[in-house]
């Protein structure tokens, strides 16, 4: 694969995205096409992840958990930066569309989080031994993901839209705070789980193949906020048509 | 002089040990390689085998995908539409 390739791809999915912000007539279509557009890369990733790719210098054949791997968590870490930057648009200036884009990002981040921590954990099997270890990056990753689990599950109990939205957009805020240790974590603490890897010690080839399975799960994260996000809608002018809820009064015989 | 001359026989040995040492032969063998983070060991080895757990990971991101597509599919089929009672 050239070193090209990748970089083509992330340049269709920049344009899907300027599309679907931009062009209000395109909205129909953008997640078809991206979803369309995945299911190809996807197809590739398939073979150039699992029979193009040489295999890595030590972990040999198990290296290529690193291209679903990788992807995965890269989807759930942009995922959250949407998702705080939603929430602090709502709180500089109050939209429902931006509550609704945070409240889907938040959830797909959760799906893209939980799935690369799962990948981790099988990959750590033939590599470290063990299913899982109680190691600084799976520990923040770990907060974190219970911190974005306990988010949308404050959304799904909270009745009051108005209340949900405000006391979320803090939430997000603060949820956010676990982004940064996650990503330093391996370089803060003596930690298993190696550091980023980086031009210098990723091969080309191999370098290319990640790149390709960033934008594969990064087109299907578009296509699910998509779509997340106009269920988050329907959900949202449900609610704010429907008359307030109170409590019926009742009297208490003494 | 007599007793000049045994302090220096005796004393041989002593300056045996102080001399420099010879230099060391050239390793037969290349250096076991260097982590770059300078870690003195790495385990070095490859490992063999495992593509079950490749087929595992990859099948549990396959899975995935398809399970989130299918739950957005149900779920929209549940919302409400727009404007609904």
């Amino acid at each position: 694969m050239a070193s090209w390739i990748p970089l083509a791809g992330l340049i269709v999915l920049v344009a899907l995205v300027i599309a679907q912000l931009a062009v209000p007539s395109s909205r129909a279509w953008v997640w078809k096409v991206a979803a369309g557009l995945g299911t190809l890369e996807l197809a590739a990733l398939l073979y150039f992840g699992l029979v193009w790719a040489p295999p890595e210098a030590f972990m040999s054949d198990v290296g290529r958990i690193l291209y679903v791997h990788v992807p995965h968590v890269w989807a759930c870490l942009v995922a959250f930066t949407i998702n705080v930057a939603c929430a602090i648009a709502y709180l500089m200036k109050k939209s429902w569309r931006t509550d609704a884009l945070a409240e889907a990002s938040a959830e797909i981040g959760v799906y893209f989080g939980a799935i690369g921590v799962l990948m981790g954990s099988i990959w750590a099997r033939p590599t470290w031994g063990v299913w899982w270890d109680w190691d600084p990056r799976l520990i923040s990753t770990t907060v974190m993901l219970l911190a974005y689990v306990g988010y949308l599950a404050f959304r799904s109990f909270t009745e009051d839209p108005e209340r949900r939205a405000a006391w979320s957009a803090a939430a997000a805020i603060l949820g956010y705070v676990s982004l940064p240790i996650v990503w330093f974590s391996v370089r803060w603490w003596n930690s298993l789980h190696q550091v980023q890897s980086t031009g210098s010690t990723v091969d080309k080839p191999m370098r290319a193949v990640l790149y390709w399975g960033n934008v594969t799960f990064l087109t299907f994260l578009l296509a699910f906020i998509i779509k997340r996000y106009e269920l988050a809608r329907a959900r949202q002018s449900s609610a704010l048509e429907l008359p307030p809820v109170q409590a019926p009064k009742t009297e208490v015989a003494v | 002089m007599k007793w000049l001359s045994l302090v220096l026989f005796l004393s041989l040995p002593v300056l045996a040990d102080i001399a420099k040492p010879p230099p060391p032969a050239p390793a037969a063998v290349a250096p076991e390689p260097q982590h770059p983070q300078g870690i003195e060991k790495v385990p070095m080895g490859v490992i063999e085998g495992g593509w079950a757990y490749v087929y595992a990971a990859w099948g549990a991101g396959l899975l995935g995908l398809v399970g989130y597509a299918v739950s957005l599919y149900v779920r929209r089929s549940e919302a409400p539409p727009p404007g609904a009672p």
